[in-house]
């Protein structure tokens, strides 16, 4: 009785057709059909963030969303956020502030950060905090992510500043 | 895990999920007839919850989604109630000008649930679906006395919150919304600080003859809402409501049952800290 | 060693990103749950849904028959010749269930299939007759006199070699499967105090939570074993492996992509040996991945009871303490014993004494196996320790602050005979808390109680001995004609920064940019030997096997140097790859090819590093450094309910020397915020009949941002004593040691309340406040 869709979406940029079983989750289908391993699998129940990928520029955890659920929709994922080999303000942030250990939080957090300062470019540090826990870190204490995406939110306000036309 | 009894534990996830058949129906009354229809079959809203339910072993060979229901999204301000769609997420149900003019303590308490990535993701239809003691919608829905509105494939039925958490709804009953009362003066106020272990909404309005009238509704991670009345016979207004906070709370309290507690949390810390946190909540809100 | 040391650092101190960075924030890093092999199957098992039970009969025949399965492996499909069990000091542990299953989790039998689905549908369809044991749940339980043995015969055993003072002994008692003792000074010590005080806690038990799950691909080829691990131990697990299935040792090849955390759950084998059976078994690779409620069921932390019979004098010096401590080893000993080891050992804390006498037993009950957990036994020795030094002042009215000061080791001061000398200035850090939570104002003037609301400070000094017991660590540096560096070491980047410090270390020595050294992914056939990256051994141990490694390499460089400019190497200086000879500078690359030919050449140096052993060391090595925590708390409780909210934090621990000063805040910042959540919420959940109450990620609650304390703040001292290269010391587990008792005290200090068990929930704090206003 399996049924199969027809999956039309965009993943960071790229348009995509594929045929898929219905049964397929958003982070399989990134992970083992499309090979960005990006998005990680952590607690595969919805809790931890490891596997947030945005779908039309929302945070949503791949391992408890459909494939279906991205029909028409355009999915970013950590994949996509370096341009033309220059880091996403978010990303260098993370570097610059020694924000990340084991890493595997950290896809999860920057493409979090992403979609909130997209929401928010100004936000103050309680909505960071709100927004951060949406994601489970379990080395950093949280402190430094906090200051990245302070910081991040700071050069990009600035970058737009500077440069008006360019996009967020 | 799934636990199956003649064999033991096994850790099921989304990725070990049999094949299921996707279906999308365009309507409610269509989506509830498939759904009588269909055996092993669930409605998939956000699927927040449903990823837990495949963790802990439940399957189904058909899920319905509930996606081009875009009735199921909607809130309205009526004159006696408001009304809200089940599949209103809790992003744009606690953001909403409607619900937030009409109850701005239920929008407060509300856009408390969870988190950001859930909010945007997870309904209130969902929450109160999933019938779990630790999720929050039963205890708000409680306290503001909220009838539940189902689409059957035998017709409409409606169903107040109590009888729903008390028995759970008809099998394959679709939830179309929630009817919050709007009584005479009513406002909302939900003591979440001690979360998980106990949180605690209240709600008061103008009863018969313009008097206060109240209730409060309590629950754990572990047990499902217990709604106390409070007695306010005797108080003419708010104010002298909330001059005697004190004495209603612990006289309310008195009806809690010995047998209110769960493996975390004994009888006692949710008596006590229970009334004191009525009475903090009682003069805050009775204004 | 640290011949750069004359110059001012350029590396060592800095900010540079670190090592992994780049491939983190782009979602290039590779961990082994991304390992993927052609023709991978997929195993799954079938867990114990009984705490204790029989295997009265198990029919797999429905399994093997089921559609895509490739192997069904129970304990009869195990060669007769292996030796299916595993553990640490006592091998306990069996591949998969003999007949007796002891906690719910324990594994029944495996399947490998061609996917996860068609593996839990075949194992739907085994038969499994159980019959129930008693269930000892707890450490009271197992102790009591009805309580049935887990182990009814004696699994295989060792006792290491101790020094003075420090003994063990294998099942002492019913469900003890080791106690370790230690005493020193004569019992006699008692009998001059003027007051002794008995005092028992509580520790429950928390999850590490690592993200990434435990993980292992496993391909067994011709006589080859190959396998993809999230392993924080590779060369111990490869020993381990070969012990069991009969191997060489060097058939066998770790491989370690990045790991997703461990906080110690990641040692020894995990997901290993049933992978490694079921590859055998069926000649195709076979991934086995758990999920996170596995994960609960595989490893976790050690709850404890802690009685402390303490003697002082009535100024408060401490003279003696008596203590016995049981740790819940859970169903299997895994690392137990040596937890056992370390929490016997630190009970003393950073103290004087005339006398220790000790003993600590692991308890066998019907739950997890617990095993190693950031602090290593140090939590348990600190939350019960610093809980009573508070509670002994206030009765002897003496402030807690002052008492410490009284009794702390000073620099140097052994910490028990044998040992070696304390390695931070205690009272520098103690003061620094101090003075940062405002411990000092509120006793010039203690604020008014606002209300319900009760305010007060708290202390404490987390203590542990780091670096692990006689750790022998070996480093291999190459560098290549063009002067890249190469650095060869085990150490597992498992997110702590060691492979940055490392690099750093490296990079000093050689004078070099840091960017010019690249650390490969670990391999057991390829790199040096390492014991495993535990115990904050990197920086201390590790590090002075790389810095040795680093200046062998140089020394060839400089001597190779002067023989080609024909004069004194000590008339050089390396810098950047270019010799510097007074003014004149020769670049390296053609002095290469001058002489090696144009294909040019590389210069390898080996390093390695290991306490020396000493017999009068009750461990039988010096301690390499010891970590400190030093925490100070101020609390608001809410008298009516319980409730308790932390106003500020302050933690600190000495690293010595910050080799990277943020990636060591960031280990602070990580290890206090573990120690928050066990404080105050994070903990797991058995009943009587030993089911897990909150095996599910969500419910069993972790911090979130939004749980760290608006005003929390984690200050890195530098103090300079370390042992490591250019006076480094580890880093990663001091802060998480003083926060439970720190917030105890504080309490204390607000209201007059003692609370002895963790974590401190709202409804202990009213029960505490009740029992005190009755007094
Ligand atoms: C990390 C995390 C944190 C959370 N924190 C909180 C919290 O703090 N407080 C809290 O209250 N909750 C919390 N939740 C739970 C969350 O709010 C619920 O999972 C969510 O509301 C469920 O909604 P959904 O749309 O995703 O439901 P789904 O998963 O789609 O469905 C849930 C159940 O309801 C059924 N169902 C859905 N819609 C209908 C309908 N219209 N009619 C009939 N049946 C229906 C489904 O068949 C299913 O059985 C948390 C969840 C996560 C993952
Ligand atoms: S893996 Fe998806 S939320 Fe944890
Ligand atoms: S860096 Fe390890 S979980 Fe965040």
């Amino acid at each position: 009785m399996v049924s199969y869709l027809r999956l039309h979406f965009t993943v960071n940029g790229t348009p995509q057709a594929l045929r898929i079983p219905a049964n397929t989750l958003l982070l399989d289908l990134l992970r083992d059909r499309i090979g960005l391993k990006g998005a990680k699998v952590g607690c595969s129940r919805g809790v931890c963030g490891a596997c947030t990928v945005l779908v039309d520029g929302q945070p949503v955890a791949g391992c408890s969303t459909f494939a279906f659920q991205a029909q028409g929709a355009m999915v970013e994922t950590i994949e996509g956020l370096a341009r033309d080999g220059a880091l996403h303000p978010v990303q260098q942030a993370f570097i610059d502030h020694a924000a990340l250990q084991c890493g595997y939080c950290t896809a999860g957090m920057i493409l979090l950060a992403k979609a909130l300062l997209a929401h928010d470019p100004d936000p103050d540090r309680a909505t960071i905090v709100e927004w951060l826990s949406s994601n489970v870190c379990r080395c950093t204490g949280y402190q430094l992510i906090v200051e990245a995406v302070e910081d991040a939110a700071r050069r990009m306000r600035q970058a737009a500043q500077d440069d008006p036309g360019a996009e967020a | 895990m799934k636990l199956v009894e003649s064999a033991g534990l096994i850790a099921t996830s989304f990725r070990s999920l049999p094949p299921f058949e996707l279906h999308r129906p365009a309507g409610a009354e269509a989506a509830a007839r498939l759904a009588a229809s269909l055996p092993r079959s669930a409605y998939f809203a956000g699927g927040t919850d449903l990823v837990a339910q495949y963790n802990e072993g439940w399957s189904a060979d058909h899920v319905i989604d509930l996606s081009r229901l875009k009735f199921l999204r909607r809130i309205e301000r009526q004159c006696d109630a408001l009304l809200i769609g089940a599949l209103v997420t809790h992003w744009n149900g606690a953001r909403s000008r409607k619900v937030r003019g009409a109850l701005p303590g239920f929008a407060a308490a509300w856009a408390r649930i969870a988190n950001v990535r859930v909010r945007m993701a997870a309904t209130l239809g969902g929450n109160l679906m999933a019938r779990r003691t630790r999720y929050e919608s039963p205890v708000l829905l409680s306290a503001a006395g909220a009838t539940l509105e189902f689409v059957t494939a035998a017709g409409p039925l409606s169903m107040p919150v109590s009888a729903f958490l008390a028995s759970g709804a008809p099998a394959s009953a679709l939830l179309e919304s929630v009817r919050i009362p709007l009584l005479p003066g009513m406002r909302f106020d939900y003591e979440r600080s001690p979360r998980p272990i106990a949180t605690q909404a209240l709600a008061l309005w103008a009863g018969d003859e313009g008097r206060p009238a109240g209730r409060v509704a309590l629950a754990t991670e572990h047990v499902f809402p217990r709604v106390l009345d409070l007695d306010l016979s005797g108080y003419a207004s708010l104010a002298e409501v909330r001059g005697d906070a004190h004495t209603i709370a612990a006289r309310s309290f008195e009806a809690l049952p010995a047998d209110f507690a769960d493996p975390v949390t004994g009888n006692a810390w949710l008596r006590r800290a229970g009334a004191v946190l009525l009475s903090r909540q009682l003069k805050r809100t009775a204004w | 060693m640290n011949s750069c040391s004359d110059v001012e650092l350029r590396v060592v101190g800095a900010n540079l990103p670190r090592k992994d960075a780049i491939e983190k924030v782009t979602g290039q890093a590779l961990y082994s749950t991304e390992v993927s092999l052609p023709g991978m199957l997929h195993a799954k098992v079938l867990r114990s849904p009984r705490a204790h039970a029989r295997i009265r009969s198990i029919d797999v025949s429905a399994a093997e028959t089921a559609p895509g399965v490739h192997a069904v492996l129970t304990h009869a499909d195990i060669p007769k010749h292996f030796m299916p069990v595993y553990g640490y000091f006592i091998k306990d542990q069996p591949l998969v269930a003999v007949d007796h299953l002891r906690y719910v989790g324990d594994i029944v039998c495996a399947v490998a299939a061609e996917s996860e689905a068609a593996a839990v549908e075949a194992l739907a369809r085994i038969r499994v007759d159980y019959e129930d044991l008693p269930v000892a749940a707890s450490i009271g339980a197992a102790l009591a006199p009805e309580a049935a043995e887990l182990f009814p015969e004696a699994p295989p055993g060792i006792v290491p070699a101790y020094g003075d003072g420090a003994s063990a002994i294998l099942r002492p008692g019913k469900n003890i499967c080791y106690q370790f003792n230690y005493t020193t000074g004569p019992p006699s010590a008692f009998e001059r105090c003027d007051h002794v005080f008995e005092d028992t806690f509580h520790f429950s038990r928390m999850h590490h939570y690592h993200l990434e799950p435990f993980v292992t691909v496993a391909e067994a080829r011709a006589d080859r074993i190959n396998l993809w691990s999230a392993c924080q131990n590779p060369f111990p697990l490869r020993k381990e492996l070969a012990r069991m299935f009969k191997v060489p040792e060097n058939r066998i090849t770790v491989n370690v992509p990045f790991i997703g955390a461990g906080f110690g759950a990641k040692n020894n084998c995990k997901t290993e040996p049933v992978a490694v059976m079921l590859a055998m078994m069926t000649g195709r690779p076979v991934r086995f991945c758990l999920t996170m409620e596995e994960s609960f069921l595989t490893n976790t932390q050690h709850a404890a009871i802690l009685k402390l019979r303490t003697g002082v004098m009535a100024d408060g010096r401490f003279v003696a303490r008596e203590s016995d401590i049981w740790l819940d080893a859970g169903a299997y000993s895994d690392a137990s014993p040596l937890v056992a080891e370390k929490a016997g050992y630190r009970i003393p804390g950073p103290y004087r004494w005339k006398h220790i006498d000790t003993r600590c037993y692991c308890v066998m009950t019907n739950t997890s196996p617990a095993g190693p957990f950031r602090g290593f036994g140090g939590t348990q020795t600190t939350w019960a320790g610093e809980s009573q030094l508070d509670m002994i002042a206030r009765r002897l009215g003496i402030d807690p602050y002052e008492m410490r000061l009284k009794n702390l080791l000073k620099l140097g001061e052994p910490f028990v005979p044998g040992e070696s000398g304390i390695d931070s200035d205690l009272k520098e850090g103690l003061d620094l808390v101090a003075r940062e939570v405002g411990y000092f104002d509120y006793r010039k003037s203690p604020p008014k109680p606002k209300g319900v609301k009760a305010r007060g400070v708290g202390l404490s000094i987390g203590f542990k001995d780091g670096g692990g017991v006689n750790k022998p660590a070996q480093a291999r540096i190459k560098v290549s004609t063009n002067g890249d560096i190469y650095l060869h070491c085990g150490t597992v980047e498992i997110g702590q920064g060691a492979r940055t410090a490392l690099a750093a270390f490296a990079a000093e020595i050689l004078c070099a940019p840091y960017e010019r050294v690249s650390l490969p992914e670990i391999n057991t056939d390829y790199l040096p030997f390492d014991q495993g990256t535990n115990a904050s051994s990197a920086i201390a141990v590790m590090g002075q096997a790389v810095a040795c490694a680093a200046d062998s390499v140089k020394k060839q460089v400089l001597e190779f140097a002067a023989s080609q400019l024909e004069c004194p190497a000590s008339e050089l200086v390396l810098d950047n790859w270019t010799i510097r000879q007074g003014e004149k500078r020769h670049p390296m690359v053609p002095m290469i090819m001058r002489y090696y030919g144009g294909t040019g050449f590389e210069f390898t140096g080996e390093g390695y590093y290991k306490a020396p052993s000493d017999h009068h060391a009750p461990l039988e090595a010096p301690c390499v450094f010891w970590e400190i925590g030093w925490g100070g708390v101020e609390v608001e409780v809410d008298t009516e309910t319980g409730q308790v909210k932390i106003l500020r934090l302050v933690m600190s621990g000495d690293t010595g020397r910050s080799v990277n000063p943020l990636v060591c805040r960031g280990q602070e910042d990580g290890a206090a915020v573990m120690g928050i959540a066990q404080t105050l919420f994070e903990r797991m959940i058995y009943n009587d009949a030993g089911q897990l109450l909150n095996n599910d990620p969500l419910v069993y609650r972790v911090p979130l941002a939004e749980d760290v304390p608006a005003s929390f703040r984690s200050i890195t001292q530098e103090q300079g004593h370390g042992p490591g290269p250019f006076g480094a010391k580890g880093a990663g587990e001091a802060t998480i040691l003083p926060v439970a008792s720190a917030v105890a005290n504080a309490i204390e200090d607000a209201t007059g309340a003692r609370i002895t068990e963790l974590p401190i929930t709202p409804e202990r704090v009213l029960e505490a406040l009740t029992r005190q206003q009755a007094k």
